[in-house]
């Protein structure tokens, strides 16, 4: 039974949410009567004439609504993928997407061509977010074997560095290119529009598949070490693959919608409370659920009042009650 | 060695400090008392002959006093941004050879710089209070500004232009803005509908706007026409769809290109889109909507809503305006 | 007497950087047999366990598994020669502990376990009696269950040798006995069993032979395998010990100066 529900939350739940999103804007002028009309018209073939009020609603819906809902989705299911392969690989219930810099690098990234327009934002974001894994792991890796916590600590020492050059950035703009600076790095959906889908669909959408298939691997790794090497599996291989993986997955996210934070976090324990630990389960149940939770939390964002708020607010305003009524009712300890 | 000769120069300089407030007259002479915004009662003996400005309005208002000689410290982002240095390299030759100090901006400052600079007025953001505190603390006198209103604009060229010795001038100014406004109001009163006017912060950020009790708001009312964001937030961000649902007759942008906009397919059938009426208030340092030339940003905008005139005409406007605020060498040097 | 011999050691040695850690060892450990490696901290047992578990390269003298030098095998050869059981392992995540044992078949099914692998973990968890473990969460286990299913994955991999690192470490004499048992009735069947320990009773109670360390190398009883004496083994432990027939076993007591 509680596994039935489990299943329905988090399958069942995504089209008929994608389908009502649709019908979710902040347009006081769009009546539910709309939608059939339109609807009606447009299954019976007949199309709809430029400036007639069905025209009004295929524009909305096509050109504004469905980006965004297909974008949330996916940035969605993305963070959440990516955060609960990199909980797996570094064993660490702590960690999220973000661990090893990425969050920062792209940030500044995002930064320096807000203030020195030589690149696009998105691709800076992109860059320096890549860049900030690639220098966590080379300072890890100075040592032969990278253990765990020394990635985990490259990765603050690199973070830390992207937040110091952030700083500088920000200390030197003026006041209007600061607050694009800050409201980037508050996460930005409503600039979602095809483009920016397109850009983000083809990284996002190979990483979270890589990890798909990876799945099991994943089971593996989270014994650490030691326990793929006792099986004679050489762990460093699929470490590398899920983390580039992964690494894709949050940086064309953060680029394309900037820094959704703790989302990455909590979500892959709600879905370890709703199907379980095994992450042949887990990784699906974190694609579907952690796109269509986004989803419904961005239909708060965007339509409560007539300007956006801010995803981060209802990310951690919806998502912290339900976390904490999953941990108490599963009862589950860290050791 | 060093740290005796260090011993006595400190002894020194605390014996001439205290010697200093022993043997000052208790009772100064001042002939110049304003008030700032912080309530606070700001004394001059003489007019400020060296003068610390380090906030960008007030620094442009010091152009339009004609009491530019007087200044020895700047903003710093007046040489690091280039639509500021370019503006003001015309106008100053010591700023276009960087020889003028700028020992801070509108966010932080060097207190040590600007001591050394021995500054008899320092004008600066309110914002920056511990900056303020030391300043005063050390016998410096600080005027503080924000220009957050048209009248606090007002008020504070009038003060500076009393600290500066250019009061007449100042009254000159502002009377002359005053009454400008008062004809475009006299010409927009009786217009109905009044346009909608949308507006975009900078660097391609369309979806982020300003709402009503902001600068931009005031400049777009006293253009005559109505801001369509009624939301009293400073810089909220809207979704495209809400901007559909405006659909303003005009968008005018600042520091954005009108193409930034067209490009946008799903604001394609915007009014002020199909009809070309995206525009861009550049170059900026005519539009600065905190300083006095939020007059011109005014006269441009109204011509633009409701075509008073040719754009020659609205040329001649501008040369009008920039002769009665910077003077004809300003008009020279600028235009 | 068996001849034929799984792990072949000649001329080993092996230093962390100017450190020597191992010094010439020549050793065998005969095929289908459970052999313990005896000897006090320090004396190299754990980086003898490494190099054979293929965790640690060496660098000079030979290891052989099954005739195959170790340092030449790549992870998939060697996940069908040998298993080991680590020393310290430490589970976080509250994982299903058949889904534990099922990631034992890794070197072999890819991205995804097979119908068979499922059998496969079953099998091992009848051997080991834990069937009735299959869906309980690991990390709630006891020490002794928890052991039991990690060699229960070593199982599933189906190596020709398995070797364990301490495996009693922590464990109640009912667990340690029970765990030895298993060991030791595998042994029988096709697996060839070594586990390091430094309790020499639970050894000498439940293993077919025993290898001494001391000092980075392997000593050999003076009257040849198995013929350990109270001066060989004081020398080997720097304790007396009195030696006590306990039926066709011998056991040994400490005993003060």
């Amino acid at each position: 039974m509680k596994k039935n529900l489990a299943w329905i939350l988090i399958y069942g739940l995504p089209l008929p949410l994608l389908l009502v999103s649709l019908m979710i804007g902040p347009s006081p002028d769009l009546q539910l009567g709309d939608y059939t009309t339109t609807a009606a018209r447009l299954l019976k073939g007949m199309g709809v004439e430029a400036d007639s009020r069905p025209a009004l609603v295929v524009g909305i819906i096509r050109n504004i609504r469905l980006p965004r809902v297909l974008l949330t989705f996916m940035i969605g299911a993305g963070l959440a993928t990516s955060g609960a392969s990199l909980q797996g690989i570094f064993r660490n219930p702590l960690v999220d997407p973000y661990v090893l810099g990425i969050s920062s690098g792209a940030a500044f990234g995002a930064a320096l061509a807000i203030a020195f327009p030589l690149l696009s934002i998105n691709l800076s974001a992109f860059v320096f977010g890549v860049v900030s894994v690639l220098l966590a792991y080379l300072f890890a890796a100075s040592r032969a074997n990278a253990s765990i916590v020394s990635i985990i600590l490259s990765g603050m020492i690199v973070s830390g560095i992207f937040t110091a050059l952030l700083t500088i950035v920000q200390f030197i703009s003026d006041p209007f290119k600061l607050q694009a600076i800050v409201q980037w790095t508050m996460g930005n959906l409503h600039h979602a529009s095809w483009s920016k889908f397109n850009q983000a669909v083809i990284p996002v959408g190979v990483g979270v598949i890589g990890i798909y298939i990876l799945r099991w691997r994943l089971n593996l790794l989270s014994l650490g070490d030691d326990e793929a090497k006792a099986v004679g599996v050489n762990p460093n291989r699929d470490k590398f693959l899920l983390i580039a993986l992964a690494t894709l997955v949050t940086t064309a996210s953060v680029a394309a919608a900037g820094i959704i934070s703790m989302y990455g976090l909590f979500v892959p324990h709600m879905v370890r409370m709703l199907v379980g630990p095994d992450n042949r389960r887990a990784i699906p149940a974190n694609i579907f659920f952690g796109g269509s939770f986004l989803l419904l939390i961005d239909n708060f964002s965007r339509s409560m009042l007539q300007f956006e708020i801010p995803i981060g607010i209802f990310t951690m305003l919806l998502g912290a009650p339900f976390f904490i009524f999953l941990m108490k009712k599963n009862k589950i300890n860290w050791v | 060695m060093f740290i005796r000769l260090f011993c006595i120069c400190a002894g020194w300089l605390l014996w001439s400090a205290c010697g200093g407030s022993v043997v000052q007259p208790l009772q100064k002479h001042y002939t110049i008392s304003v008030r700032d915004l912080r309530g606070k009662t700001v004394q001059l003996e003489t007019p400020a002959r060296r003068v610390v400005c380090l906030f960008n309005g007030s620094f442009d208002a010091l152009y339009m006093l004609g009491a530019e000689t007087g200044i020895v410290g700047i903003p710093a982002n007046i040489y690091t941004d280039p639509e500021y240095y370019e503006a003001y390299a015309k106008i100053d030759e010591r700023i276009r050879r960087k020889q003028i100090a700028a020992p801070g901006s509108w966010q932080a400052s060097n207190i040590e710089t600007i001591a050394a600079l021995h500054p008899d007025l320092v004008i600066i953001s309110a914002g920056q209070a511990d900056a303020i505190d030391m300043l005063e603390s050390i016998g410096i006198t600080v005027y503080a500004v924000a220009s957050e209103t048209y009248e606090q604009i007002y008020k504070e060229t009038l003060d500076i232009g009393n600290l500066t010795g250019t009061g007449a001038r100042a009254a000159q100014i502002v009377n002359y803005s005053k009454a400008e406004f008062a004809k475009i109001q006299q010409y927009t009163n009786n217009i109905r509908p009044k346009k909608k006017v949308y507006y975009a912060w900078s660097g391609g950020r369309i979806l982020s706007t300003s709402g009503t009790g902001s600068m931009i708001n005031s400049f777009i009312e006293l253009a005559g026409a109505v801001n369509v964001c009624r939301s009293p937030v400073d810089q909220p961000n809207v979704n495209a769809e809400t901007l559909l649902h405006w659909n303003p007759d005009l968008i005018v942008l600042w520091g954005s290109k009108p193409v930034d906009v067209y490009a946008m397919t799903e604001l394609t059938s915007l009014k002020a889109v199909r009809n070309r009426m995206v525009k861009s208030m550049e170059p900026a340092f005519f539009y600065n909507t905190h300083t006095l030339k939020i007059l011109y940003a005014s006269v441009a905008l109204s011509h633009w809503c409701y075509g008073a005139y040719n754009d020659r005409e609205l040329e001649a406007d501008k040369r009008d305006i920039i002769l009665h605020l910077y003077g004809e060498r300003g008009l020279k040097l600028l235009l | 007497m068996h001849t034929e011999n799984s792990i072949q050691i000649a001329d080993l040695s092996f230093a962390y950087g100017e450190q020597p850690v191992l010094q010439n060892i020549n050793l065998q450990f005969p095929a289908h047999r459970f052999s313990v490696l005896l000897g006090r901290n320090g004396s190299g047992k754990s980086t003898l366990f490494n190099i054979i578990a293929g965790l640690l390269r060496h660098s000079s003298g030979s290891v052989k598994l099954l005739g195959k030098e170790t340092n030449f095998l790549s992870y998939g050869e060697r996940a069908r020669l040998i298993g080991f059981l680590p020393q310290f392992h430490k589970a976080v995540f509250p994982f299903q502990v058949r889904d534990v044992i099922l990631t034992g078949r890794a070197a072999f099914s890819g991205i995804r376990p097979s119908k068979e692998d499922s059998g496969r973990v079953n099998r091992a968890m009848a051997e080991l009696g834990i069937d009735h473990l299959a869906g309980r969460a690991y990390t709630e286990l006891s020490g002794g269950e928890q052991q039991l299913v990690m060699i229960a994955r070593i199982l599933v991999q189906n190596p020709s040798v398995i070797i364990l690192d301490e495996p009693t470490n922590h464990l109640d004499v009912y667990h340690q006995t029970q765990l030895l048992g298993h060991l030791k009735r595998l042994s029988r069947s096709s697996y060839t069993i070594i586990a390091i320990m430094h309790d020499p009773n639970l050894a000498f109670l439940h293993a077919d032979h025993f290898y001494f360390m001391r000092h980075k190398t392997v000593v050999y009883p003076p009257g040849g395998q198995g013929h350990y004496d109270v001066q060989f083994l004081k020398e080997v432990y720097d304790v007396n010990f009195k030696i006590v027939p306990v039926d066709d076993r011998k056991i040994v007591v400490p005993v003060q100066q």
